[in-house]
């Protein structure tokens, strides 16, 4: 009997520590798939959900940037403000603007932590780049991370979107929108990451800019 | 003929090749070589501690301050170095002297000028002080197009200074199409640190006029 429900405990031990908390958002789906955490940065170890992909309208919300009485905010930032997912990214320059592009061997990810504020409607992140390679390209995630607001936990990460720059004609502006729409900040118990992965290390890659929107009343 | 065209082409290429390695850290000025102008700089402006306007306008000074220490490499042959305190320096190893960090603005900010603070006995290098901005279409694909608002010598040989470097030009905060960065580099050479290895960047600090208030009635 002791036993038993010693081994029950520890299963349920064992669950808890490994699935972690589920995320905040509501339509989201575990990603158990070991390939494509692995395309996103992630360890097998690693908790990711990943938002169910739903019909968006807001595509080119940028351009129509008010909505009702709501005040758009855009907070932007260079490649150059971008930091390797580990000390093993380096990087170069081609213009010296603020444009980077990836030499490193091994590491091909670089984030930019966006700093939101907080209770915002969050809708999309708008980049921009050069691909001017015909087979390769940047793939840009858009990810949540969130932990208890006042005790311990593991890290729970929600990628909110995804895009390829898709293209090899050279400069291209993109919009990575959020699955769901839009989701509401949540400085508290959360932040918020742009991941770009460089799948050449050479300057037909490279990121210029991204640029957050935003809606605050 | 073959030999003078011949020599416009090396002039041509010449004139390229110098513009591409600008003091500022510009490696190539991309599609556009009238994008950056340098402005004059007015050092004993004292606008750091007061500004006159006209009747019914109150003005407000913010700030925006960076450790030394958070200024990330142009590139990643920028190897910085600290001596624990927030500081930055750049090693004599690295093939990059120039680091970056954003000044965060919020929209209609305007950009008056920037305090540096540094830590340098070195008397024959300095520190560059140089703020830029780089800019794209609001919605659409191009080149960057970047502009220097700033770019000028802290000279320094005796330890501890700091020194304010007044913005000769109105910039307000645009994130639609453009951001505002603070670019420094160690020693005067345009590709390593080995001359300037010991002069510590302490803290960079931006000062910004936010928002005016008008006061309809404070023009009687």
């Amino acid at each position: 009997m002791n036993l038993s429900k010693t081994i029950f405990i520890l299963g349920l031990f064992f669950l808890n520590g490994h699935v972690g908390a589920e995320s905040r958002n509501n339509q989201t789906v575990l990603v158990s798939d070991l390939a494509k955490k692995q395309s996103m940065g992630f360890a097998e170890s690693d908790v990711v959900y990943e938002l169910l992909s739903q019909s968006s309208s807001d595509q080119s919300a940028d351009v129509n940037a008010v909505r009702g009485i709501a005040n758009t905010v855009r907070i932007g930032y260079m490649g150059v403000e971008a930091e390797g997912r580990t000390s093993n990214f380096t990087y170069d320059t081609i213009s010296g603007s603020g444009d980077i592009y990836r030499t490193s061997v091994s590491e091909l990810f670089t984030d930019i932590s966006l700093d939101l504020p907080d209770g915002a409607t969050f809708n999309f992140v708008r980049i921009w780049g050069r691909d001017s390679n015909a087979t390769e390209d940047m793939t840009f995630f858009l990810f949540e991370r969130c932990l208890p607001g006042f005790s311990s936990g593991s890290i729970t990460q929600t990628t909110l979107a995804s895009i390829d720059s898709n293209t090899s004609a050279g400069n291209f502006s993109a919009i990575i929108n959020i699955s769901n729409d839009s989701i509401t900040i949540d400085n508290n118990a959360c932040t918020y990451t742009l991941r770009t992965r460089f799948d050449v290390a050479d300057s037909s890659l490279r990121l210029y800019k991204v640029r957050a929107e935003l809606q605050t009343l | 003929m073959t030999f003078k065209v011949i020599v416009f082409c090396m002039f041509v290429f010449a004139l390229n090749y110098c513009e591409a390695l600008t003091p500022e850290g510009f490696v190539s000025l991309e599609n556009n070589a009238n994008s950056q102008t340098d402005n004059t700089i007015h050092t004993n402006d004292n606008r750091e501690q007061s500004i006159n306007l006209p009747n019914g306008i109150i003005s407000n000074i913010g700030y925006f301050a960076a450790d030394g220490a958070s200024f990330d490499g142009r590139t990643s042959g920028f190897l910085g170095d600290s001596t624990g305190t927030g500081d930055r320096k750049c090693m004599s190893t690295s093939t990059d002297p120039y680091a970056d960090h954003e000044i965060v603005m919020q929209s209609h900010d305007v950009l008056e000028g920037v305090r540096v603070w540094v830590n340098d006995n070195d008397v024959d290098e300095n520190l560059r002080v140089i703020v830029y901005e780089s800019c794209l279409p609001t919605f659409s694909a191009d080149f960057i197009d970047s502009n220097i608002l700033l770019s000028e010598d802290f000279i320094a040989s005796s330890g501890f200074a700091s020194q304010y470097f007044p913005i000769n030009k109105s910039y307000r905060g645009r994130h639609d199409d453009c951001k505002i960065m603070a670019r420094i580099r160690f020693g005067s050479s345009f590709s390593n640190c080995s001359s300037a290895p010991n002069i510590f960047l302490q803290k960079f600090r931006a000062q910004l006029r936010l928002n005016d208030l008008i006061f309809a009635d404070g023009f009687e």
